[in-house]
C-alpha cells in the first residue's frame, strides 16, 4: 500500500478538501435551484462567471477598491441570477406547461452562452488581472495552505450551513422547503411561489458568486471559467440529492475533491477529471443495480399532484 | 396560455424583429482597420521599399490583385493571438499595396480556439475560395487543417505554432518561427550552466500533446544529456484547459529540479508561475513563451518575483533591427499599442509572401499558382526577418527545406520583471552564436 | 462554402432525430448521444488510418459498437431515475471522451486529425460536394427509420413510456425491453452519424465530440419540437446556418464580431423559447374521424343489486400468506383471497390498511416476501407485472393516470394486446401489414371506448378530460387488454354523483361479460350496490370477509372503518 500512496498524499488530501467544500457550495446551490424549481440551470456558469468580472470592472473603470469591489461582483451575481429567473426561466416555463424543464434546459444554455459572449464584447476575451489583497502561506508539516483558501473553505462551508440553517428555522426557508416537497399544495397554502424561486436563484447566484470571487483570487479569472463549475455543481447536487439537506453536499463535494486530488497519485495529473466521472459512472451503475431492487420492493412514491383535477 | 392577446403576440414578434435589427447594426462594428493616414502609409511603405533593398525594376506586382486566406484564431482563449495578427496583416497589406505590391485580398476565417471542425471548415472555405496562400496559425489548428493544406496545395506559414513535430511531413505546410521548447532549448540549458555553474538538474512540466510526447520527450532529454546536465525525471502534462495547478505542484515539490521548463503557452505560465511561487518551489523556472496575458493571470507576480523565458521573443521596446523598428513605429501609430511577437510573425509573413510573389513574376511564373511559390520558397529559404540584424537593414529569416521549420532564428533568454523586458542571453538554434549579455 | 454546411447540417439533423427518438418520444433524457457518435467517430479514424478498413464497413462496425454500448447504458437507465439518468449520461459522455483522449493509438489529446482517402462503394470522398450524398442518404434512412419506429404502434408504447413508464407496464406492454432497445437503436444511429462526421471532418478528436456538441444537438430538438422529427431537421438545419448566415450579414472577420455571433446565437435561442417554448413543430396527434354509424348501446339498465351464490361460481385467482415488510413497517401480513369468476369482490378497510398494497402485491408492481397467487392455477408470484398482464390480471389506478399527451383512443390502443406493429422487425417488412393491423387494434379501442361511452372523445387527448371521463377511460383501458380480472382502485372515488351512476353501471357491466372484478372502494354505497363478497382489511391484514351488509353489522369492524375515518 506504501507505494500506492505517494508522499504528497497529505498536501493532496488538503487540496481535496479546500476543492471539496467549494464544489459542495456550488452543488448546494444548485441543488436548491433543482429541487424547488426542476429548472435545468445552466446559466449558473454564468451567474459565477459574473462576479468576478463585475468586480474587477468595479476595480478598473471605477477604481473601487477590492473588498467593496468584490461586494458589487457578489450583488451582481445575486440580482443577474434573479433577473434570470423573472425575465427568462418563468416565461419560457410558463408557456410551455409540462414541458418546462427541456424548454428551460436550452434557454438556459442560450442565456449562458449570450451572456459569457457579451462579457467578453465589455472585458475582453482574456483572462483579467484579478487580484488584490496579499496571499500569505501557513505551513503546518508537510501541508501548506494559503489564507486565500482558508477563507475559500470557510465560506463554503459557511453558505451550506448558512442555507441549511435558513431551510430549518427562518420562515420564508420553511415556505421554501414546503414548495420543494410539494408546489401545488403550496400555492393552495397561499405561499407565494414566485417570492420563493426569487429567494433561491438568489441564493445560488450569491452561492456562485461567493465561490468564484475565492476561484478567481486563487487561480484565473477568464471566460471559460464557468464551463467545468457547472458540470461539478450539477454532479454534486444530484449526488447528495435535490431535495435533502443541503448538508448532504458537504460529504459528496469532498468526496468528489478528495478522490480529483487523490487519483493524481496514480494517473497522471490530466486524467483526474477522467477519473472523477469514471469513478460516478461506475457508482451510479451500482446505484442502478441497488435501484432497480429497491424499486421492486419498495412501492411508487407519493402520486404526482393532481390537485388541478381532484 | 390559451387566449394570446394580440399585443403580447406582437411585442413578442417586435423582440425578434429588434434581434435582427441588432444583428445588422453589428454588421457596422467590428471593423478594426488600422487607423493611419494615407501619407503616412505611404511614407511608411516607402522606407519598406528601401530597406527591404528591392532592386529598381523589380515588377512588384502592382497590377495584380492576390488572394490570402488567413486562418486566426479570433474567438476563444487565444482570441488576442488572432487580433494581434490581424492587425499586422492589415497593416503590412496596406504597407505592401502603397509600396507598388500587389493588392492582396485577405480572407479571414476564425478557427476559434483552435476548434478542429472550426478549423476543418475554414480550410474546406479558403479552398473553395481559391487561395493559394495563407497565414495560419496553432500548428494549422492543432493538426485539423493539415490534410487539407497539401489536399489543396495551400501553401502556409505558421508564425504561432511554427513546424511542430505533428506537422512534419506536410508539404504546403511552413513554420516561420522556432519549435518550442525544441529549438531553444540548447541555448536555455547554455544560460544555465553559465549563470549558475551548480545547477544540475532539469525538469518540464507542460501542456499534453498526446502521442507526441514521446519524441518531444525524447528530444528535450537528448538535448538535456548533451548539454551536460541531468533529466531529473520530472515530466507532468496537463490538459490545457484547466489553470488550477495544485496537484500538478505538489508532485513537482516531491522532485524538484535545479531547473523547471514551464512548456505552457498563452496566459497559462503566468497562472503557473504565481502557484508555484505561493506552494514555495524553488527550482528556476524557465518558460517557453511569454505574453501580456501572462502577467495578467500571475496577478502580479510575474512582476514582483520575475520570469526567465527562452524564445523567440519580439522585444518592442529595443527594435533589433531596421525592419523591426518601422515594424514596430508603424503599428504602435495604427493601433495604439506595441505589437506582440504573433503580429510581428504574421507582419513578416506578409512580407515573405510578397517577396515570392515578385520571385515567380520574375520567373515569368503565375503567383496564384501555389507550386510556383512553394518552389520560389524552397529555391531559395532566405527572408527579411523583424529579428536580429542591426539598424542597416531587416534581419534574415531562414527555413529548412527538409523539417519546414526555421534553420536560423535569433532566440535569447530573458527576463520580465516590473513591467519590462531585459535580455539575459542571445543565441539561434542549437545554441550557436551563444552570447551572455 | 455552403455545400460544406449543408453537409454538417444533414449530419446534425440525422443525429438531432436519433436524439429526438429517444429524448422526444420514449422521454429518456440522455444527454450520450455525442458521445456515441464520438465512440462511431473513433472507430472510423481509428480503423481506416492504423488498420485499412474500408470506409463502409467501418460505418457498420461503428454503430453496431455504438449499439452495443447503448445496449449497457440502457441497461444501467432502467435503474435510474430521471434526473440521474440525465447525470449518469453526462458522466459518461465526459468519461468516455475522457478515456479516449489517454490513448496514443487515438491521438490523444490531439485525437487522430489523419483520416483521408475515404470511399463509399467505388465513389471517392474528397470534395464537400461529394459528400453531399452519403449525408442526405443518412439522413433519408435515420429519419425513415425513426418516423416508421415513432409513429407506429412500437412509438405508442414508448410514448407511453415517457407518460408514465409504470401504468404502460401495467397495461402489459414489456417497457424493459422498450428502453433498452430504443437506448441501442438511437445509439447505433448516433455511432453511424459520427463515423460519417468523422469522416467528413477528417478527424476525430475530443473537442469536436464533446459537451459543445452534446448541447447544440440537444438545442436543436428541443427547439424543433420534441417527438416531432420535421421539427428537428428543420431546427438543425436553421441552427447550423446561423453561424454562417451571421457571418455573411455581420460581414466581417473579427474577434468582436465573433462575440457578437455568439450573443445572437443565445439571445435568438432564448428568443424562441420564449416565443414558442413547445418548439417550432408541436408533437403529432393521431387524426380520429368521429365514430360512425348508431352508438353501440352495450349498456342495458341496471338491475336490483344481486348477491351471487359464490359457490357457484370458481375461484380465478387465489392469494395466499402474501407478506411484505418495508424496513420496520409490515405492509402486508398473512394476505389472502379469493377471486371468484364473473363476480364482483370489495376490498375495503380503513385509510392505510394496506388496499393499494394488496393490488400492488396481486400484480407484481411490488414484490411480496412471502406468499404465492395464483390465477387459474398458474403461479403469478416472481413474474413481471406486464406478463402478469398478459396472463390475465389487469388493474386501474387510484389517480387513474392516463397518458396525458396522448389521445383517449391511443390511451385505449395502447392496451390492445399482441399487436403487430410492436415487433421491430416486422416494423421494416414492406407492405400495409402494419398500418392494417393498426387499424384494426384502432377499431377495438374504439369498440371498448363506446363500450364505456367515451367513443365521441376518441381524439382529444386525455389532459382535456374531466376527472370523470378519464376514469372511465381509463376502465376500457383495462378492459381492451382483454385481462378476465380486472383490479380497479377506487373507480368511483372522487368522481361527482352523476358520474358514479355511471361508473356503477359501467362496471356491473363487466361482470355481466363474465369478467371478474376486485374493487378497492371507500363508498360503502358503491359496494353496497356492486359487490358479491367484500373482504375487510386492516393493518395489512385481512380481518373479515363476507357481504357487506354482514360486515358493516358488526359493531367492531364499524368502529374501525369509521374511527379511523
Amino acid at each position: 500500500m506504501d507505494s500506492l500512496i505517494s508522499a504528497d498524499f497529505w498536501q493532496l488530501t488538503v487540496n481535496g478538501l479546500v476543492r471539496g467544500s467549494f464544489y459542495a457550495a456550488l452543488g448546494a446551490g444548485l441543488a436548491l435551484v433543482l429541487g424547488v424549481t426542476h429548472r435545468f440551470h445552466f446559466a449558473y456558469a454564468l451567474t459565477y462567471t459574473f462576479a468576478p468580472y463585475a468586480a474587477f470592472l468595479a476595480m478598473d473603470r471605477q477604481g473601487i477598491p477590492f473588498w467593496p469591489a468584490a461586494l458589487v461582483g457578489l450583488a451582481g451575481a445575486v440580482v443577474l441570477s434573479v433577473l434570470i429567473e423573472l425575465l427568462v426561466y418563468r416565461p419560457v416555463a410558463a408557456r410551455a406547461g409540462d414541458r418546462a424543464m427541456l424548454a428551460v434546459l436550452v434557454t438556459s444554455i442560450g442565456v449562458s452562452t449570450a451572456g459569457i459572449a457579451a462579457l467578453q464584447l465589455i472585458a475582453g476575451s482574456t483572462g483579467l488581472p484579478f487580484y488584490g489583497p496579499t496571499m500569505t502561506i501557513h505551513e503546518w508539516g508537510p501541508v501548506q495552505l494559503s489564507n486565500f483558501e482558508l477563507y475559500e473553505v470557510l465560506t463554503c462551508v459557511g453558505l451550506v450551513v448558512a442555507i441549511a440553517a435558513f431551510l430549518a428555522f427562518t420562515p420564508l426557508g420553511r415556505q421554501v422547503k414546503a414548495v420543494r416537497s410539494n408546489p401545488g399544495l403550496a400555492g393552495l397554502l397561499g405561499i407565494g411561489v414566485t417570492r420563493v424561486s426569487v429567494t433561491v436563484f438568489a441564493i445560488a447566484g450569491l452561492v456562485s458568486g461567493a465561490c468564484a470571487l475565492w476561484y478567481g483570487l486563487l487561480y484565473t479569472v477568464e471566460p471559460v471559467m464557468g464551463d467545468k463549475v457547472v458540470i461539478y455543481g450539477f454532479v454534486v447536487a444530484f449526488l447528495a440529492g435535490t431535495r435533502t439537506s443541503p448538508l448532504r453536499a458537504l460529504p459528496v463535494g469532498l468526496g468528489v475533491g478528495l478522490l480529483e486530488q487523490w487519483s493524481s497519485m496514480w494517473v497522471s495529473v490530466q486524467w483526474t477529471q477522467t477519473a472523477v466521472f469514471t469513478v460516478l459512472v461506475v457508482y451510479l451503475v451500482v446505484l442502478s443495480g441497488r435501484g432497480r431492487w429497491r424499486r421492486s420492493v419498495v412501492p411508487r412514491p407519493a402520486p404526482r399532484a393532481r390537485l388541478k383535477k381532484a | 396560455m390559451k387566449v394570446q392577446p394580440r399585443t403580447r403576440r406582437t411585442r413578442r414578434y417586435a423582440a425578434l424583429a429588434a434581434a435582427l435589427a441588432l444583428t445588422l447594426s453589428v454588421a457596422a462594428c467590428g471593423d478594426d482597420e488600422p487607423k493611419v493616414s494615407a501619407a503616412d502609409t505611404q511614407a511608411q511603405a516607402d522606407d519598406l521599399v528601401s530597406l527591404l533593398k528591392i532592386k529598381d525594376g523589380t515588377d512588384l506586382g502592382g497590377d495584380l490583385t492576390w488572394k490570402m486566406g488567413a486562418a486566426l484564431t479570433l474567438s476563444g482563449p487565444s482570441a488576442v493571438n488572432g487580433e494581434s495578427m490581424q492587425n499586422a496583416i492589415d497593416l503590412a497589406v496596406d504597407q505592401v499595396k502603397a509600396a507598388g505590391g500587389p493588392t492582396i485580398e485577405v480572407d479571414t476565417k476564425d478557427i476559434k480556439g483552435p476548434d478542429p471542425v472550426a478549423s476543418k471548415q475554414a480550410a474546406e472555405e479558403l479552398a473553395a475560395a481559391g487561395a493559394p496562400a495563407k497565414i495560419t496559425s496553432m500548428g494549422d489548428g492543432l493538426g485539423a487543417m493539415l490534410e487539407n493544406t497539401d489536399k489543396d496545395k495551400i501553401l502556409s506559414l505558421d508564425g504561432v505554432g511554427g513546424a511542430q513535430v505533428f506537422t512534419q511531413g506536410v508539404q504546403y505546410f511552413y513554420g516561420t518561427r522556432e519549435v518550442a521548447p525544441s529549438d531553444a532549448m540548447p541555448g536555455a540549458l547554455e544560460w544555465l550552466k553559465q549563470s549558475d555553474p551548480d545547477a544540475k538538474t532539469v525538469g518540464l512540466v507542460g501542456v499534453d500533446l498526446g502521442p507526441f510526447n514521446d519524441p518531444i520527450k525524447a528530444d528535450i532529454t537528448s538535448k538535456i544529456a548533451a548539454a551536460g546536465l541531468e533529466f531529473n525525471g520530472l515530466w507532468e502534462t496537463v490538459a490545457p484547459t484547466s489553470q488550477d495547478y495544485a496537484s500538478v505542484i505538489s508532485k513537482i515539490k516531491d522532485n524538484q529540479p535545479d531547473m523547471l521548463i514551464v512548456a505552457f503557452g498563452g496566459a497559462a505560465p503566468g497562472a503557473f508561475v504565481a502557484q508555484a511561487k505561493a506552494a514555495g518551489l524553488d527550482s528556476q523556472l524557465m518558460g517557453i513563451e511569454f505574453t501580456d496575458e501572462a502577467v495578467k493571470a500571475s496577478k502580479g507576480v510575474l512582476d514582483t518575483e520575475g520570469f526567465h523565458f527562452a524564445m523567440d521573443y519580439f522585444d518592442a521596446e529595443h527594435p533589433s533591427n531596421a525592419l523591426a523598428d518601422l515594424f514596430v513605429n508603424s503599428y504602435e501609430k495604427a493601433y495604439g499599442e506595441k505589437p506582440d511577437f504573433y503580429a510581428a510573425n504574421a507582419y513578416e509573413e506578409v512580407l515573405m509572401f510578397w517577396d515570392l510573389i515578385r520571385r515567380v513574376i520574375a520567373d515569368g511564373g503565375d503567383p496564384d499558382d501555389s507550386s510556383a511559390l512553394k518552389a520560389a520558397l524552397d529555391a531559395n529559404p532566405v527572408f527579411a526577418s523583424v529579428y536580429g540584424g542591426d539598424s542597416s537593414g531587416p534581419g534574415t529569416l531562414e527555413i529548412d527545406p527538409k523539417t519546414h521549420g526555421v534553420a536560423s532564428r535569433n532566440m535569447g533568454v530573458y527576463e520580465y520583471k516590473g513591467g519590462s523586458v531585459s535580455t539575459l542571453a542571445t543565441f539561434n538554434i542549437g545554441a550557436a552564436d551563444f552570447q551572455m549579455q | 462554402m455552403w455545400i460544406n454546411y449543408l453537409v454538417q447540417a444533414l449530419l446534425l439533423a440525422s443525429l438531432a432525430l436519433s436524439v429526438n427518438l429517444l429524448v422526444g418520444y420514449a422521454g429518456q433524457v440522455s444527454v450520450a448521444h455525442a458521445a456515441f457518435a464520438g465512440i462511431g467517430g473513433y472507430t472510423v479514424g481509428y480503423l481506416t488510418t492504423a488498420r485499412d478498413w474500408p470506409f463502409v464497413a467501418t460505418l457498420v462496425a461503428a454503430a453496431v459498437i455504438a449499439a452495443l454500448v447503448g445496449v449497457v447504458i440502457g441497461l444501467i437507465a432502467l435503474g435510474l431515475a430521471e434526473e440521474f439518468l440525465i447525470l449518469m449520461t453526462l458522466a459518461f459522455s465526459l468519461a468516455v471522451i475522457g478515456i479516449f483522449a489517454t490513448f496514443d493509438a487515438l491521438g490523444g489529446v490531439m485525437g487522430i486529425t489523419n483520416i483521408s482517402g475515404l470511399s463509399i462503394l467505388g465513389l471517392s470522398l474528397e470534395t464537400p460536394r461529394d459528400w453531399l450524398a452519403p449525408a442526405a442518404v443518412t439522413l433519408v434512412l435515420v429519419f425513415a427509420v425513426c418516423w416508421r419506429i415513432g409513429e407506429s404502434p412500437y412509438g405508442r408504447v414508448l410514448k407511453g413510456i415517457r407518460e408514465d413508464t409504470e401504468a404502460t407496464r401495467s397495461l402489459g406492454k414489456n417497457t424493459f425491453a422498450y428502453k433498452i432497445a430504443i437506448f441501442a437503436i438511437t445509439a447505433g444511429m448516433a455511432g453511424w452519424v459520427g463515423a460519417l462526421y468523422s469522416g467528413w471532418l477528417g478527424l476525430a478528436t475530443p473537442t469536436a465530440f464533446g459537451f459543445q456538441l452534446a448541447m447544440a444537438v440537444f438545442a436543436m430538438v428541443i427547439v424543433g419540437g420534441s417527438a416531432n422529427l420535421v421539427g428537428s431537421v428543420v431546427a438543425a438545419i436553421a441552427l447550423t446556418m446561423i453561424e454562417p448566415v451571421l457571418r455573411q450579414v455581420v460581414g466581417l472577420q473579427s474577434s468582436e464580431a465573433a462575440l457578437w455571433q455568439l450573443v445572437i446565437y443565445g439571445g435568438l435561442l432564448v428568443l424562441m423559447m420564449i416565443v414558442r417554448p413547445q418548439g417550432l413543430f408541436a408533437e403529432r396527434f393521431r387524426h380520429v374521424a368521429p365514430p360512425t354509424g348508431e352508438r353501440v348501446q352495450v349498456l342495458g339498465e341496471r338491475t336490483a343489486p344481486v348477491v351471487r351464490d359464490l359457490d357457484a361460481h370458481p375461484v380465478v385467482l387465489k392469494a395466499e400468506g402474501l407478506g411484505k415488510r418495508f424496513g420496520g413497517i409490515v405492509a402486508a401480513k398473512d394476505l389472502g383471497l379469493e377471486l371468484r369468476r364473473g363476480t364482483i369482490t370489495a376490498l375495503v378497510g380503513p385509510n392505510g390498511a394496506g388496499k393499494t398494497t394488496a393490488f400492488n402485491l396481486l400484480t407484481g408492481a411490488v414484490v411480496p416476501d412471502s406468499g404465492s397467487v395464483l390465477l387459474d392455477g398458474e403461479e403469478l408470484v416472481g413474474r413481471r407485472p406486464d406478463e402478469i398482464v398478459r396472463a390475465g390480471l389487469v388493474r386501474t389506478y387510484q389517480d387513474v393516470r392516463l397518458l396525458s399527451r396522448l389521445s383517449c383512443l391511443e390511451n385505449v390502443m395502447l392496451a390492445v394486446p399482441d399487436q403487430h406493429g410492436e415487433h421491430l422487425g416486422r416494423l421494416f417488412v414492406p407492405g400495409r401489414a402494419v398500418s392494417r393491423a393498426d387499424h384494426a387494434v384502432a377499431e377495438q379501442a374504439m369498440e371498448w371506448l363506446g363500450f364505456v361511452g367515451m367513443a365521441d372523445h376518441a381524439g382529444v387527448p386525455a389532459d382535456a378530460l374531466s376527472y370523470g371521463q378519464s376514469k372511465l377511460v381509463s376502465l376500457s383501458r383495462a378492459l381492451a387488454t382483454r385481462a378476465p380480472v380486472l383490479l380497479l382502485d377506487e373507480p368511483a372515488s372522487g368522481v361527482d354523483s352523476t358520474w358514479v351512476e355511471t361508473m356503477l353501471t359501467m362496471v356491473d357491466a363487466v361482470r355481466a361479460e363474465g369478467r371478474t372484478v376486485c374493487l378497492v372502494e371507500h363508498n360503502l354505497d358503491v359496494v353496497r350496490e356492486l359487490a358479491d363478497h367484500t373482504y375487510f382489511m386492516e393493518l395489512g391484514e385481512i380481518t373479515a370477509s363476507g357481504t357487506i351488509a354482514e360486515l358493516t353489522s358488526s359493531a367492531r369492524l364499524t368502529e374501525a372503518y369509521f374511527g379511523a375515518q
